[in-house]
């Protein structure tokens, strides 16, 4: 008789009632949140490219919907660090000519 | 008669809201499939609100069946036209969304309140956000919603304990779990979202809402 829901709390248990008692949502979301939380609140950037590889990688072995715009984000970050390491090796090349 | 003064100002808090007519009519009219949510307006005296209210957004807005565009990415390319203060991004025709990303809707979101008060030895957290979504062809509003959401505590226990309790919830005090509850709560019916394309439920869920 012991209810699983014992332990989790009402507006959880109240939106699982109101979605259907569906047991997972429409996407995989993994690592998503921690990505924008490192590069928002952290202002960081070290590890946002590997927990947007790993919300699509573990998403696609679960056979799970990647959440829109993962993979959009994903491909700026590394057109990014690539811009940034093209401009990186540009600067010692410039000094050597002068 | 202070710790009677916690429910009291938790049932304040969550009266703030005014009751609304829900008109859904442009709504259902546009059927808008994809949303981009621009950078958060922060009203409340919490300088990382913003930053840390919009880590909480794509999550429950993709859930309810609709694209999201990815938060990050269109700061970046606001910023690159020279659109980075939220304020302003707000005051912007909804139609320039349109030509700059090719979404449906806008969702605008202000932060009303992110904050500890305190009456006596006790604390509320409390967290409360305006949203409004605007179509990006008409300009017009095609939902919108306020939510609040408040944690207490103290209001038990030895007068040192509470007052360690405050102290520590003041230093410790996170928000993301709160923000969270509120967008959950604020997308459900019968005043929340009606479930987009990519949701089961689409065009299925009317009379809910």
């Amino acid at each position: 008789m012991r209810s699983l829901c014992l332990n989790i709390p009402m507006p959880a248990v109240l939106s699982l009632l109101l979605t259907g008692c569906a047991p997972q949502g429409l996407y995989y979301w993994g690592d998503y949140e921690s990505s924008l939380y490192e590069r928002y609140v952290e202002n960081g950037n070290q590890q946002s490219e590997a927990y947007l590889r790993s919300t699509f990688t573990e998403a696609e072995a679960r056979h799970r919907k990647v959440p829109p715009g993962v993979y959009a984000d994903y491909g700026f970050q590394q057109k990014d660090e690539a811009i940034q390491s093209a401009s990186d090796a540009s600067v010692p090349a410039q000094g050597d000519g002068q | 008669m202070r710790l009677l003064l916690i429910p009291l100002l938790a049932v304040l808090l969550q009266g703030c809201v005014a009751p609304q007519h829900h008109n859904l009519d442009a709504f259902y009219a546009r059927q808008s499939r994809s949303i981009v949510v621009v950078p958060v307006v922060n009203e409340s005296p919490e300088l990382t609100a913003d930053s840390v209210f919009i880590t909480t957004i794509s999550q429950p807005l993709a859930e309810r069946g609709y694209y999201v565009f990815p938060v990050y990415l269109t700061d970046m390319i606001l910023g690159d036209f020279g659109l980075v203060e939220a304020g302003h991004i707000h005051q912007l025709p909804p139609q320039r969304f349109h030509e700059l990303f090719g979404a449906d809707a806008v969702l605008l979101v202000t932060i009303k309140d992110w904050s500890t008060k305190y009456l006596g030895l006790a604390s509320a957290v409390v967290v409360s956000m305006e949203y409004v979504l605007k179509d990006t062809k008409t300009g017009e509003v095609l939902w919108q919603n306020d939510q609040t959401y408040a944690h207490s505590s103290g209001g038990g226990g030895s007068l040192i304990g509470m007052a360690i309790s405050a102290a520590l919830n003041a230093l410790l005090t996170d928000y993301l779990p709160l923000a969270r509850q509120a967008n959950l709560l604020a997308f459900q019916p019968p005043k929340g979202l009606p479930a987009g394309p990519y949701h089961p439920e689409y065009q299925q869920d009317k009379g809910r809402f």
